[in-house]
């Protein structure tokens, strides 16, 4: 129980210094919201600078030269009251934008995710119990290969190919707008068939990293005595691969996954804007090239919560998965 | 105990044969012939013990028994053979699925690494659980703990110890729940690898007692490797003597102890501490061992040998039986 005190209160520090490295650097960036506003106002209406800055600033309640420590501290007061602030873009809280992108983006993201690690544990143990053969060494390439690619030229790829020049799939949104959303088969369907592209090239270069990894883990673990052992004592090799190798070979592996449980809210912001899915990444895409401050933030925030609590989540599944990891530091073994 | 003069052995009670086994290792620098066309017999019922130097080949030889070799070793020739109803079997020429089904029921292992010999992830329950399901699929779960409980009892552990991991126990523990684990499918042979080095003296002494009550109940065969002479003094009835992949020379403990012939041997015994004597007296082998990817010609001790001549580094000298089933590898004797 203290430990998990403990880990809460790193956790809610963790954040805090995020949120606060967040506020300051994307005020640093080039360029910013108000002044593409007060540029638009003067050239669409011919209004004067001055003029276009004033009707800015009533239409977005901005304080011109508010002191920026000052606008910190209303941010943080308004973080505590649960109000992330209001998108400049589209008027909306920021909160509701993002958790309309957020489902969206855990199921793009986590089956994915689950799928390529799933990929890469089997390859990379095949893999191990094959090494130095010719098969390994093809299978070696083609997991660098997937590692190597950025999964944004690959979904550009598959978009030019399969949905554009081979219209297969669709090219854009989450699912077919014609369909009501809901619980009918119709609109399941729909929802898998726009999410297949996004997904392959997700997978198809992620599973890569996940099976050299294993790999390597499974060719240490296959050195073990007690892999020798097991042998010895002429249990069956399925089981010996399973419970002997894959175990202990896998467990290195999985603090990596829970951590890119975290990542993949940030690491989503091409393939969703490429695929024009309405996730958090497009949302973040998009807040990012208007200067949205109040939307950046949020979304770095959501990413940062969910990066941290994925890692507190890794640590106490460990435990339950590795018996000789004991919660509380106090049992010496 | 029944250690000394035992009864004349008879051809028929042989239970394990070993011919011309060769093992080498592939390493860096090239070939390593770890262990060098050995010859071997173990007799049924028998204690017997493979001692030498760390390194001579002991434990390669060993684990080979039951076809374990490292991946970058394998065996270059030779036979095993093990008799089952009156016939013997090669061990080497069974099939992946036969060989499986013949570890461990027939012959079971104790390596000296208990430490590393437990899967980590799993209860000590869940390893005994696993070998019996693996060999007799007809056993429940419950059966199979509640054997498995009272071998861990036969080794004075308690109970509970079966629903431990392997990190949770002390190294004794974890040494006699191995020990314990041999024992689950009733084997006919156990080889026990070094079992008492990584112990205190106090559990050492306590595991050779354990081991030879259950060997005077069961009489079973035990193939005991150790470097340490003592210990095998205590607990078995034959002993071989090995040196860079060779057995120099096999005979009864009485034999071994008491008369030496082997120049090898007569320096290994020298070289045993006793409190009684100064320590001035103690005569460590005079030289380094040879490399063993470059072995002397001829008899592999010849440069080390204070009795060496011509012959020596000539040709390799074989097993002779001096009579009394005292065998020797030296040029210095002839066959009697």
């Amino acid at each position: 129980m203290r430990w998990i005190i403990k880990r809460l209160i790193i956790a809610i520090f963790t954040i805090y210094i995020v949120i606060t490295i967040t506020f300051f650097l994307i005020r640093l960036m080039p360029g910013n919201f108000i002044d593409m506003m007060v540029y638009y106002y003067m050239t669409t209406y011919g209004m004067s600078e001055i003029e276009a800055r004033n009707t800015v600033y009533a239409l977005y309640n901005v304080v011109p030269n508010e002191p920026i420590f000052l606008q910190y501290i209303k941010y943080l007061f308004g973080l505590i009251n649960g109000n992330w602030g209001k998108s400049y873009i589209s008027n909306k809280s920021v909160l509701e934008i993002l958790l309309y992108g957020l489902p969206w983006t855990a199921f793009l993201l986590s089956v994915s995710l689950t799928i390529s690690f799933a990929i890469g544990i089997l390859l990379g143990i095949f893999m191990a119990y094959r090494r130095g053969t010719f098969l390994d060494s093809l299978l070696s390439t083609l997991s660098s290969i997937s590692r190597a690619t950025p999964n944004f030229i690959l979904g550009l790829l598959l978009l030019y190919f399969l949905a554009i020049y081979y219209p297969i799939f669709p090219a854009r949104d989450s699912y077919d707008i014609t369909i009501e959303p809901g619980l009918s088969i119709q609109f399941i369907s729909s929802v898998l068939y726009h999410s297949f592209l996004p997904m392959l090239a997700y997978i198809l270069t992620s599973f890569g990293g996940w099976a050299l990894a294993m790999r390597s883990s499974a060719i240490r673990v296959l050195g073990e005595d007690y892999v020798m052992a097991a042998e010895a004592r002429g249990l069956k090799p399925g089981r010996i691969a399973r419970t002997y190798v894959g175990r202990n070979a896998v467990l290195p592996l999985f603090t990596s996954f829970a951590i890119s449980l975290g990542y993949m809210f940030g690491g989503s912001v091409f393939i969703e804007t490429y695929f024009a899915y309405q996730g958090i990444g497009q949302i973040i895409g998009l807040a990012m090239s208007w200067r949205d401050y109040p939307l950046i933030q949020g979304g770095f925030l959501l990413i940062t919560i969910t990066v941290v609590l994925s890692n507190l989540l890794a640590d106490m599944l460990y435990g339950l998965l590795d018996p000789r990891i004991k919660r509380g530091g106090t049992y010496g073994g | 105990m029944s250690i000394n003069n035992k009864e004349r052995r008879n051809e028929k009670d042989i239970i394990l044969k070993i011919r011309g086994l060769t093992i080498e290792f592939r390493v860096t620098r090239g070939i390593l012939r770890a262990v060098d066309n050995v010859d071997l017999d173990v007799y049924k019922g028998e204690i017997l013990g493979l001692a030498g130097e760390s390194g001579c080949g002991k434990s390669v030889l060993a684990h080979a028994i039951l076809n374990l070799v490292d991946p970058n070793g394998y065996i270059k020739s030779g036979q095993i053979l093990f008799k089952q109803n009156d016939e013997y079997i090669d061990i080497l020429s069974l099939s992946n699925e036969e060989l499986r089904k013949f570890r461990w029921d027939k012959i079971s292992i104790v390596f000296q690494g208990a430490m590393s010999s437990f899967n980590p992830v799993i209860k000590i329950k869940d390893h005994f659980i696993d070998t019996v399901k693996d060999h007799e699929s007809n056993k429940n779960e419950e059966e199979i703990v509640k054997i498995a409980k009272k071998l861990l009892k036969d080794f004075r552990l308690d109970e509970q110890v079966i629903n431990l991991y392997p990190h949770e126990m002390s190294g004794g523990m974890r040494q006699r729940a191995l020990a314990s684990l041999s024992f689950i499918l009733n084997p006919e042979f156990i080889i026990l690898d070094e079992p008492t080095t990584a112990l205190d003296v106090l559990t050492q002494k306590f595991i050779i007692k354990l081991l030879r009550e259950i060997h005077e109940k069961t009489g079973l065969t035990m193939l005991f490797i150790t470097h340490d002479l003592a210990t095998l003094a205590e607990i078995t009835d034959r002993m071989a003597i090995m040196y860079l992949g060779n057995i120099v020379e096999i005979g009864t403990v009485r034999q071994i102890f008491y008369d030496p012939k082997h120049p090898y041997t007569k320096a290994l015994l020298q070289a045993i501490p006793s409190i009684t004597k100064p320590l001035e007296d103690l005569n460590p082998l005079p030289g380094p061992v040879p490399d063993p990817l470059n072995p002397p010609s001829g008899c592999k001790f010849h440069p080390r040998c204070p009795l060496r001549f011509k012959a020596c580094s000539e040709s390799r000298p074989k097993l002779i039986d001096l009579g009394d089933g005292h065998l020797v590898a030296c040029h210095l004797y002839k066959r009697n």
